[in-house]
């Protein structure tokens, strides 16, 4: 009965009326009755009597006759609201603890689906919309790069040399403001010792630019980065936290940083961290200055008013193909140059990951509410008869609906509440599982409200929706149906299964998507983890030491410091072996060009460069395949020779052996001077991984650290223990030779591949494997409620069935027919379904096809299995329905 | 014949509502008649309290099945008539197919009770 407006309003205004109008029929009723018993004899008094008797109670019948005038309905309704709903409160709660498990697994599934979607939705919110609060000028910021057109990777280079730098810097038109920036690790000298911290050189304008301001003291300004100014610098939050107990005289102090006295003046808001630097000193670009020949700096603007990103970007690629003509060695054979946001300048190689996690959650959403609305329709045509009992006996419409309203309600109360814990603690996870420098460092994952509020709109939407459609469904057809039939299970018969089989159907086809994603990524994470890296990285720790201040310019002191704490560090019982190098498998060190005279090549010849002392291959188990290892001779004689790896040889010098002949590599002298240097190759090695664990391996050389200038050097040490007990008595020993000496973060090479090679990876499997494990166990909990219910309506026809002679297996194949049907049907639109999907996940993959028939059939499987499984009990349950019970009902 | 009052079955709402369609099936009626009619027809078996017919008569209304209009009696006393809408006629087509499974279901819920 529609809610008709145009007759409450003229009720409310002829109200009056329609009361008298009443009174007056009622009266004359009265009186007719009267006449009646009159008539049969009665004395007249007497049958005014009896006709008011016999009528009832007056003014009880005018009452309920107002009430079916809508706007008395409406009133009435309102005034009795507060109590109604606290006794609806009450009822409702009786009524879903009357059913336990019922409850329970619509809690439970609400709680999930908020839960994980809220965990995903905090991540990307803030690290893709948002992860730079604290720069108020953020949306004007951008960032370039050099993309090599025939690199398959998305990013590009972003450093400029100070050279080239300015001559962007003069040419290009699109900026009002240009920041440079370059990391730099920084030496402080207290008065406890040295200690290394991270250190970023920034131009005078890079805070200014950006719009953010220190918090105590001042920032870094244009004015302190001229020449003549006294050094200056500003402290990170984090720091001054954490290493300097917030001590707030410090500022204005001095500080000695890699030998100069400088002054601190300022400390910098939380989750400022540039270039993931604890300590920023501003820099003067100048290209006469030799000492910055050979820096590179990051390259970031700010677009002037009026002027968008496409225009900028489209002027970039046109000076950019300028500049490279003034530095070939810089820019690859095809390039492009580009200006991209800010935000999205550092976070483009996650963005798909993200989103990929993104439409993952969406699906378990949806599986999550199909599976609440299932529970609840199930729920609802249970109780029908209760409520056509209840509406026959005087309850209205809508003391009815309001009721279910109210239960529903308590219902998807109850699963934000559990859902925004799980939301809570999933955040957590994350946050504590992101593996480092994945996504920007400022970037904080905390629960976002806005995502809560989303999750728990959709949440709370179908519970309420699906709560109410038995109202709707029920009340307005007649209440005699229901009430027909005997016990609960004779009723009308399997309402609205169809509906209800869709959306089991639609939850296994769902969950099949996010099995098949997990299962690929879980595939592909497992041979990740088992590519051979081309050396035993079991055991090996990596200490980091930084040339000491005093040494920078001096090779020799260099050397002869390394290898005098190499002799005492390898003579420590239990160092089964040791080096040192730049860097180490499968990182890389250096990217250099190479060239061999004599052999012609069109190509450029890129490749990797290593700097390493005696017994590197040694150390790291690296097989030899030609020649010899250097020798402790080569690297006090600074001898210019090589070792090159196999890949080299079969790139660069094809068929032709390398032995003895000449490599030549660009090293950059101290003056910033590149220039080709001879190297005679005397050995070549196996391939190790050089571009990260999934990356295809680089051309390398090695060449001995003497032959080349550094700023540091890693010793590697094999040790018989656990690698981290050794670095104690190892620290001891470096100092040995140079007290005092700063040792940089050291930790057990597995730790490094864990941390920087595996962590990506793992996480975007760990994710998917959690959200397809929320979705089979959602399935499962879905085709049992189901079958359960269906074997419940059902009991009569079963009854029947046995007592006339069907075998208890027939009844037991006929329900789990249902399921098997389900499954068919869900497990085909699934599998369409992933083979679609599984493509978006395909750039994460390594070495895994995302339609790998293995994994399908493997996770078909699993999904049947447990649906099996699920529908097993139930059915069981039906073929032990007695007949003699059943029959006797009827 | 009057049976006692312990004999008579409180009606249902659902219920009442039909009896009053079918009562005026076979021509428009004041209140106070169609409670006789009520009573006359279910052999004195149903009880219907006058009061209780006034809200679902005027519910019937509000619904569409019926339409009503103060007229003069032939004893010259204006009452109000009710009468058939055709879409009560539709209703009372679609109802008149469940009446017997409601009795039925009236008899076992009373053999129950």
């Amino acid at each position: 009965m529609a809610f008709r407006w145009w007759q409450t309003l003229e009720e409310l205004l002829t109200r009056k009326r329609g009361d008298d109008d009443l009174a007056r029929e009622i009266r004359s009723h009265l009186e007719e009755e009267a006449d009646d018993r009159i008539e049969s004899g009665a004395d007249p008094e007497e049958a005014r009597y009896a006709a008011r008797r016999a009528f009832g109670n007056v003014t009880q019948a005018q009452e309920r006759t107002r009430e079916t005038w809508s706007w008395e309905r409406l009133a009435s309704a309102v005034r009795t609201l507060p109590g109604g709903l606290l006794h609806d409160a009450r009822y409702g709660i009786r009524s879903l603890l009357k059913q336990p498990a019922f409850t329970a697994a619509a809690v439970l599934a609400l709680a999930l689906g908020i839960g994980a979607t809220t965990t995903i939705y905090s991540v990307i919110e803030n690290v893709l919309f948002n992860p730079y609060p604290m720069y108020r000028n953020i949306d004007r910021m951008v960032g370039v790069m050099i993309h090599d057109d025939s690199s398959s990777r998305p990013d590009g280079r972003d450093h400029f040399l100070t050279a080239e730098f300015l001559d962007y810097a003069s040419q290009l038109t699109s900026f009002d403001a240009i920041i440079a920036g370059s990391g730099g690790d920084v030496i402080y000298t207290g008065p406890d010792g040295s200690e290394q911290f991270s250190g970023g050189l920034i131009s005078g304008n890079n805070f200014p630019t950006l719009g953010v301001d220190a918090i105590f003291g001042r920032t870094v300004g244009p004015e302190d980065a001229e020449v003549g100014a006294p050094p200056v610098f500003v402290m990170s939050y984090k720091l001054w936290a954490n290493r300097f107990g917030m001590d707030q005289s410090l500022i204005g102090r001095s500080f000695t940083l890699d030998g100069t006295p400088t002054t601190l003046i300022g400390v910098m808001p939380p989750r400022v961290s540039k270039l993931g630097a604890d300590i920023w000193r501003p820099v003067r670009l100048d290209r006469a200055d030799p000492a910055q020949r050979s820096q590179f700096f990051k390259f970031q603007a700010r677009l002037k008013p009026g002027v968008t990103i496409e225009q900028a970007d489209a002027e970039f690629r046109a000076v950019a193909a300028r500049i490279a003509k003034d530095y070939p060695r810089n820019y690859p054979d095809r390039f492009t140059g580009h200006v991209i946001g800010f935000v999205d300048s550092i976070v483009r190689g996650f963005r798909t990951t993200l989103y990929t996690m993104a439409a993952a959650v969406g699906l378990l959403l949806l599986i999550a509410c199909a599976n609440v609305a299932n529970l609840l329709l199930s729920r609802a045509a249970g109780r029908q008869r209760e409520i056509a009992l209840r509406s026959s006996l005087g309850a209205s419409r809508g003391r009815l609906i309001r009721g279910l309203f109210v239960e529903s309600l308590l219902l998807a109360l109850a699963g934000m509440a559990v859902g925004g814990g799980v939301a809570s603690l999933g955040v957590r996870a994350v946050r504590s599982a992101m593996p480092e420098g994945l996504i920007p460092r400022e970037a904080l994952i905390q629960l976002n409200t806005r995502a809560l509020l989303f999750s728990l709109a959709i949440a709370g939407v179908t519970a309420l929706l699906f709560g109410l459609a038995p109202a709707f469904q029920t009340v307005r057809r007649d209440q005699m149906n229901p009430l027909r039939g005997a016990g609960k299970g004779t009723g009308g018969g399997f309402r609205g299964g169809r509906l209800r089989g869709a959306l089991v159907i639609v939850e296994i086809a769902l969950s099949l998507v996010l099995l098949t994603s997990a299962g690929v990524l879980m595939r592909s994470f497992i041979r990740l983890q088992n590519t051979d890296i081309g050396i035993d990285p079991a055991n090996m720790l990596i200490v980091r030491v930084p040339v000491a201040t005093a040494r920078i310019d001096r090779i020799d002191d260099q050397t002869q410091f390394f290898m005098q704490a190499l002799a005492r560090i390898r003579s420590i019982p239990g160092v089964v072996d040791a080096s040192t190098s730049l860097g180490f498998p499968p990182f890389s060190a250096w990217g250099s060009d190479f060239d061999a005279p004599g052999i012609p090549h069109s190509d450029k010849w890129r490749g990797i460069l290593d700097l390493i002392g005696d017994g590197y291959f040694r150390t790291f188990r690296q097989p030899f395949l030609q020649g010899r290892d250097f020798t402790e001779d080569d690297l006090t004689h600074a001898r210019p020779v090589a070792i090159v790896n196999r890949l080299l040889v079969e790139r660069f010098f094809k068929q032709a052996d390398p032995m003895g002949r000449t490599l030549t590599i660009a090293i950059r002298a101290p003056s910033g001077e590149v220039d080709m240097h001879p190297f005679q190759i005397v050995g070549v090695v196996e391939n190790a991984r050089n571009l990260g664990v999934s990356d295809p391996i680089q051309p390398q050389a090695y060449v001995p650290h003497s032959t080349v200038p550094i700023r540091g050097l890693g010793f590697a040490v094999r040790t018989a223990g656990p690698p981290l007990q050794a670095l104690k008595t190892i620290k001891h020993e470096i100092w040995a030779v140079d007290p005092g000496v700063p040792i940089a973060e050291s930790d057990a090479l597995e730790t490094y591949l864990s941390r920087y090679a595996y962590a990506a990876p793992r996480l975007g499997f760990a994710i998917f494997t959690a959200f397809a494990g929320i979705g089979l166990v959602l399935v499962v909990l879905g085709v049992y409620s189901l079958i359960a219910y269906t074997v419940s309506c059902q009991t009569r026809e079963i009854g029947i069935r046995i007592a006339v002679g069907a075998a208890r297996r027939d009844v037991l194949w006929m329900t789990i027919g249902m399921a098997v049907r389900w499954l068919a049907i869900g497990v085909t639109i699934g599998v369409v379904a992933s083979l679609a999907t599984t493509r978006m996940v395909a750039s994460e993959l390594y070495e895994v096809s995302p339609t790998d028939p293995l994994t399908f059939a493997a996770v078909v499987g699993i999904l049947a299995a447990s649906a099996f499984a699920a529908s097993y009990f139930p059915a069981v349950r039906a073929t032990k329905v007695d007949p003699m019970i059943v029959l006797r009902a009827e | 014949m009057k049976r006692a009052k312990a004999d008579r079955i409180e009606i249902l709402q659902g219920t009442l509502d039909l009896l009053v369609l079918r009562t005026l099936q076979l021509g428009p009626l004041h209140g106070h008649g169609i409670a006789k009619a009520i009573q006359r027809h279910s052999d004195d078996l149903l009880l219907v309290e006058h009061g209780s017919l006034y809200p679902a008569l005027h519910r019937l209304v509000k619904k569409g099945w019926l339409s009503a209009a103060w007229q003069d009696t032939k004893k010259g006393r204006p009452m109000k008539f009710y009468r058939l809408t055709p879409a009560g006629r539709r209703q009372l087509a679609a109802e008149e197919s469940n009446w017997q499974r409601l009795s039925l279901a009236i008899g076992l819920i009373l053999k129950r009770a």
